[in-house]
């Protein structure tokens, strides 16, 4: 993570470049002296319409956090709590149903050939339906984690600037993840499961920073939260 | 040493008005930061249309959240740290995140070539270099990176990024200032 300088002060960038000491502190020289490059449009007017946009639309969420936040956040805990529980219990679920079917097959002494392409089949079957099952726990998960950010967004007191950094590094990478989803299907079990570990790390990071409402309902919630942790 | 363009003093009062959704406050921060953040992104792209796109990406994330700005570290490297992220994610995205091949370049002592050169010519030569390369040397000389925070930034190690800085220097020596190649004793060559 990025190490900002508390009083932001610029390091030498140029001394020992690589083993170089004149010429690095030179080309350090020359590279900034190179006239800094303009946009060739304005770009502040699609900015400005899409800020105005997300203003329009987060003002009434900061007033239904003043008064909500309680129970939206007791609300998307108790379902991340529901989430995570059921989180194993598919694959195994699965595995029981599909092994009690499989030796009754082979029972008949005549279809050994058979009841291997059963095994097997019953096989395949138990492993699809588990990544299946796995995948929606998973997308479950993600929806939870998502839905719990976004409404706890105005309740967080200011992060400090490398958690600010970070959680921004996170969002970029989440953002990777679903151009890799997009884009690589066959993938999608390990890449929905990068993705919850990816927002369970921001959403370590923003309750980190969580402001504790002085409510005895919040810290409540508060405690689900460290109990799911 | 001339400081890191980003390197501007912004008044609490500006980022309290930008904290209060003032529009106009906003302006005044992207009209202060765009040149350096474009800038930065483009050295870092080598691309206009991807640099622009960083440069509003990178922009709105940072009024977006700069409610959540707290002033423990300067305004212009909370914005930079995101632009650079920005600029770095994408060039990851892209699939442009390979460095150059193992090649060793020599670092001679030499005069440096770009003293002589003009700034078209360096930025040319500039725009030859893998980006990963230029990204390395570009966070190191003019922002001013430490080598270990540039290895974080690119998820390498640190002798990568001082190799990265040794390479492309010698790169941009031999681009700026291409020497002949000395005719090797007994050589059939023939220079009429």
């Amino acid at each position: 993570m990025s190490d900002l300088n508390a009083n932001g002060s610029i390091k030498a960038g140029g001394i020992n470049a690589g083993g170089n000491k004149s010429g690095g502190v030179k080309l350090g020289d020359a590279l900034r002296a190179l006239p800094l490059a303009t946009p060739g449009r304005d770009g502040w007017t699609a900015l400005a319409a899409q800020l105005a946009g997300n203003s329009r639309s987060a003002r009434p969420r900061r007033r239904v956090w003043r008064y909500g936040v309680p129970i939206a956040l007791a609300a998307g805990l108790a379902l991340a709590l529901v989430v995570s529980h059921l989180l194993p219990h598919p694959p195994a679920t699965t595995v029981t149903t599909i092994a009690t079917v499989a030796p009754a097959t082979t029972s008949s002494s005549s279809g050994s050939a058979t009841s291997v392409a059963n095994m097997t089949n019953a096989k395949t079957i138990q492993t699809q339906e588990g990544a299946a099952a796995q995948l929606a726990a998973a997308q479950n998960r993600s929806q939870a984690l998502e839905r719990w950010l976004r409404d706890t967004r105005y309740a967080a007191s200011p992060l400090p600037s490398q958690d600010l950094v970070a959680a921004s590094e996170i969002e970029n990478l989440i953002g990777l993840v679903d151009v890799e989803l997009a884009s690589t299907p066959t993938r999608a079990l390990p890449l929905w499961q990068r993705r919850v570990a990816l927002l369970e790390d921001l959403t370590a990071l923003r309750y980190s920073n969580y402001r504790l409402a002085e409510t005895a309902s919040t810290t409540a919630s508060i405690d689900t939260l460290n109990r799911i942790n | 040493m001339t400081a890191s363009s980003f390197q501007q003093e912004v008044p609490q009062s500006m980022i309290d008005r930008a904290k209060a959704g003032e529009l106009d406050a906003f302006e005044r921060l992207y009209r202060m930061f765009e040149r350096p953040a474009y800038t930065l992104a483009l050295r870092i792209l080598g691309d206009a249309e991807a640099a622009r796109d960083v440069l509003h990406d990178a922009m709105l994330k940072v009024f977006q959240r700069i409610d959540q700005y707290r002033s423990d570290a300067p305004f212009w490297a909370w914005l930079r740290q995101i632009a650079l992220n920005e600029a770095l994610m994408r060039l990851r995205r892209e699939r442009n995140f390979e460095s150059e091949s193992d090649v060793d370049y020599l670092v001679d002592d030499a005069a440096p070539t770009w003293v002589h050169a003009d700034a078209s010519a360096l930025e040319r030569a500039l725009g030859t270099l893998p980006a990963l390369t230029r990204s390395v040397l570009w966070m190191y000389h003019v922002e001013g990176y430490s080598h270990p925070e540039i290895a974080q930034f690119v998820g390498k190690t640190t002798s990568f990024s001082k190799s990265q800085v040794a390479r492309g220097t010698a790169r941009l020596r031999v681009i700026l200032d291409p020497q002949p190649l000395p005719i090797a004793a007994g050589s059939s060559a023939c220079l009429i």
